[in-house]
Formats: structure tokens, sequence, C-alpha cells
């Protein structure tokens, strides 16, 4: 077992995915095999540079082998795996570094740096148990909950400029996608002027709020998440970037509560009415609104379908919860 | 009580982290770095003292951030020791580029490295003015990457300002 923690079981499961967008952005776009990708390599400053050149590719392939394993095995030496590999292939790549790979760096120091004080403490051992193991963990999942929300912050606040907040599609990146998205969704040309406002306004108050929201006030919990997946739809269907939400999203879980969580997983865990309608209408929605069949075009049919159940299961869960609370009303009247 | 020191330790690496990760995510302000600081998509411009937030201020606190504009480098010997030797100095002298400062620094570093001298001519990016250096490689600013970044921070080169 990786944790005692549901969250950061669920958490671990969910990064492997993420890994997989990762792979399939840094292959599709670096090509590292191709001649002028060693060009590349070296007009690049950083470690990599004082490394021989297999040593990068080395502990790429140690990354992708531990997230296999964690995949199959799903245990916490795997996990500390994919941690310091991970941390070393930051370290040492040698091209561009996207966004995903500070946040996800952050959030492997979090988990592993928590763990280790955990240990050096006595509280847990490595393989997760000990007197605090789960104080350890929960801690962890504290933590990665508040880097999703500074990471979301920051994307935020960086768009709050005159470029982005522009309704010119030659201007603003939002405007930009939000015309990809309207063509390719069979909804006309232009996007209404409402639409330019949801994309540009809306994406900075989305940023700096929902996911706040959703780990602060456990009522307004799962309208926040709904709203971070229709937020990220348009990235997935048509902008060519699915690595990064279902990166971000892989710690969702973070922002639930320990209680919170484990009811979503009784609603989640098997297939039923919500869940499968959920996940049927995101793949539609990605077979309708899919630009082309690529690498992350076709992860995004995973994503949508996983989103989709994990709506469809939210939403039985906060139907379920107020049938059991008119009830139990009743029951009280009478 | 052990409890309680154990939740005191493990709030402090959290706060100490998160105030990282927050610092870090703002260095575009700074002129520290660009990349994977969540300003995909943002549109987010600068210069040394100016962007286009509406109220974060922009300070440069180093060079990291500006590009170098025409270039020309000749090393000597004039035979490339190594085809990598060959494609850096193509690469210095790519026609219509501009190159960022420290992936300049990175490249002659490693042409010095390998035994070359790197005679320089650009434009400084500060004072706009032709500048010329006999030997780049003796020349700290032109050749030392800084090795305390392991990554890169910024674009290494783009097309030319008209």
């Amino acid at each position: 077992m990786i944790a005692r923690d549901a969250r950061l079981r669920v958490i671990a499961l969910l990064l492997v995915p993420g890994f997989v967008g990762h792979f399939i952005q840094l292959a599709s776009e670096d090509v590292p095999w191709a001649a002028w990708a060693r060009m590349r390599y070296w007009n690049t400053p950083g470690w990599h540079l004082l490394l021989p050149m297999w040593v990068p590719a080395v502990i790429a392939a140690g990354l992708a082998i531990a997230v296999i394993g964690l995949a199959i095995r799903r245990t916490r030496p795997w996990m500390w795996a994919v941690v310091g590999l991970y941390l070393a292939h930051y370290l040492t790549y040698p091209y561009r570094i996207r966004n995903h790979m500070s946040h996800m760096a952050f959030e492997m120091t979090m988990l592993g740096g928590v763990w280790l004080l955990g240990r050096l403490s006595g509280a847990s051992d490595w393989r997760g148990r000990g007197p605090a193991a789960t104080k350890v963990d929960r801690w962890a999942v504290t933590g990665m909950g508040a880097v999703l929300c500074v990471t979301y912050v920051f994307a935020g606040l960086h768009k709050i400029n005159d470029m982005f907040l522009s309704f010119d599609p030659d201007r603003s990146s939002a405007v930009e996608g939000l015309t990809t998205f309207w063509i390719y969704g069979d909804l006309g040309s232009v996007p209404p002027r409402w639409a330019m406002a949801v994309a540009t306004y809306g994406t900075v108050a989305i940023e700096l709020c929902a996911p706040l929201v959703a780990w602060r006030v456990p009522k307004l919990r799962v309208p926040a998440v709904l709203v971070l997946f229709a937020f990220h739809f348009p990235h997935v269907a048509v902008m060519n970037v699915a690595d990064y939400p279902m990166i971000a999203s892989a710690f969702y879980p973070a922002l639930f509560s320990p209680g919170h969580f484990r009811l979503l997983l009784r609603h989640a865990r098997r297939p039923n009415a919500w869940n499968v309608t959920g996940a049927s209408l995101g793949i539609a929605a990605q077979l309708w609104w899919i630009p082309w069949w690529g690498g992350l075009t076709i992860l995004g049919i995973f994503v949508m379908a996983l989103w989709g159940w994990a709506g469809g299961s939210m939403l039985r869960m906060v139907w379920h919860g107020r049938r059991l609370r008119a009830l139990v009303g009743r029951r009280a009247l009478t | 009580m052990l409890a309680r020191k154990l939740d005191r330790r493990l709030l402090a690496f959290v706060v100490a982290l998160v105030t990282l990760q927050a610092t870090h995510n703002a260095l575009p302000y700074l002129g520290l770095r660009d990349d994977s600081c969540q300003t995909m998509f943002s549109g987010l411009t600068y210069e040394a003292r100016a962007n286009n937030h509406h109220f974060v201020p922009q300070r440069a606190v180093s060079d990291l951030w500006r590009y170098v504009t025409d270039v020309e480098a000749r090393i000597e010997p004039a035979q490339p020791a190594s085809a990598r030797v060959g494609y850096l100095r193509d690469w210095l002298n790519a026609e219509d580029r501009r190159l960022n400062t420290e992936a300049l620094r990175a490249v002659v570093w490693q042409i010095c490295d390998a035994g070359h001298r790197v005679r320089l001519r650009y434009r400084d990016p500060v004072t706009g003015r032709m500048a010329q250096a006999e030997n780049a490689c003796d020349v700290e600013r032109l050749s030392s990457p800084r090795w305390a970044v392991p990554v890169r921070l910024y674009e290494t080169d783009l097309p030319a300002l008209p």
C-alpha cells in the first residue's frame, strides 16, 4: 500500500496517466532522438551540459520504469522511486521546462519531503508504517493541496494584463483558444462577446478562486471542482495540452477532506448510472471537439472519461446526501 | 508532546516549501525566469523596469532575460575541434536571431572548453551599441554560465525584432 490516506492512494493512481501525458508531450515536441534535438541539447543552458549525454536519458528511462512499477504494484517504494527520479529528471532535462514540470516538481518535493521528515522523526518508516503514519500522510496531502492552489493562483495572477484580457484573438491566447474551440465544436466561426468575457475574465477568476474555494469551503467543493473540469475542457479538447490538466487534476483529491473523499469513493468505486453517464458524456464531448488524432488528443478521450466519471460520482454523492438529509428531516418532524 | 513536535515540524516544512513555490512563480517579475513559472498562455511581456501587468511591478535584477543581437563569432583555430563546436559556432552566427545571454554564455563556455578562442562582436542589450571581445573566453560575463541554475530559464533564441 502507498499510504493509509485514501486521497494519497488515488493521487498516486492518477499520476500514472499524468506521467503518460508528460512523456507524450516531451517526446512529441522535443523529439530527443532527432539530430536537431542534439543541437538544441548543446545550446540550452543547464546542468545537463556537465553530464555525459546518456545520463539524462537513463534518468528519463528510469522514471518511465518507476511509473510503470507504480501502476502495477502501487506500493510506497515505487512512489519513492517516482519522487526521486522525477526530481533528477527535472534537474537534468536538457530542453524547455514546461509549466506542468515545475508544478510536479513542487508536488513531488512536498510528498517526498513530508515522508522524509516523518521517517526522520520516527513517525513512519519507508513503507508507510509507524505510530503516526496516518498523520504524516495527511500532512503530505495538505501540503499538496496548498501547492496546487499556489500554482493556480499564479497562473491567474500572471494573466491580469492587457494582452490576455483583450478580446483580440491575435493578442489574447484565451480568445484565440476560444475561437478554435468554437470552430471545432461547430458553434460558429466567431465566438460571441459574452464567451470572450468568460474566456478572459472568467479564466482569471476561476484560476484565482476555484481551487481555494474547493480546498477551504466544503459546501462549495463539488461545484468548484466541476467548474475546474469545465474550465480545463477546451485545453484538453482543442489546445493539445491534455497533459497539464491531467496532471493538475491528479492532485484534486488533495482538495477534499479525508471524510468527504471517503464518501465520494463510495459513489465512484463501482459503475452506476451517474458516473457511467458522466464518462460517456466526457468521451462524446472529446470526440465531438477533437481537432485531429494525436497522442495528446487521444489522451484527452481518457481524461474526459475520467473527469466525467468523477463528475457523475460527485453529483450522485450530492444527490444522495440531499435525499438523506430530507429523509432525516422528515423523520425528525414525525 | 511528540505528536505536537511532529506537527510543528511538518507545518514548518509545508509553509517553507509553499513560500519557495510562490517565490519561484514570481520570478518573471524579477527577470529571473520565464519557463515553467505558470506564465503559459498568459501574454505577460516585460522589459527591465516595465511590464504589461495591471498592478505587479517589474524589477529585473539580472541579465538572464535579455537577448543579444547582431552576433558575429569567429573561432580560432578556424577548424572546429568537433562537430559540436561547429554547430555551436553556427548557432552564434545564425542570421536574424537574438540569443539569450545565458544560452550565449553556455555556448561560448563549451567552445572555449574545446580549446578554441572566440572572437565575438555583438550588440550590447543594455547600451544598444556594438561591442567586441577579442577572446570571449577571457570575459566572464560572456563565457561563464551560472551553474547555480540547473535548467533553462528563457527561450534560448528568438527571431530578431524588426
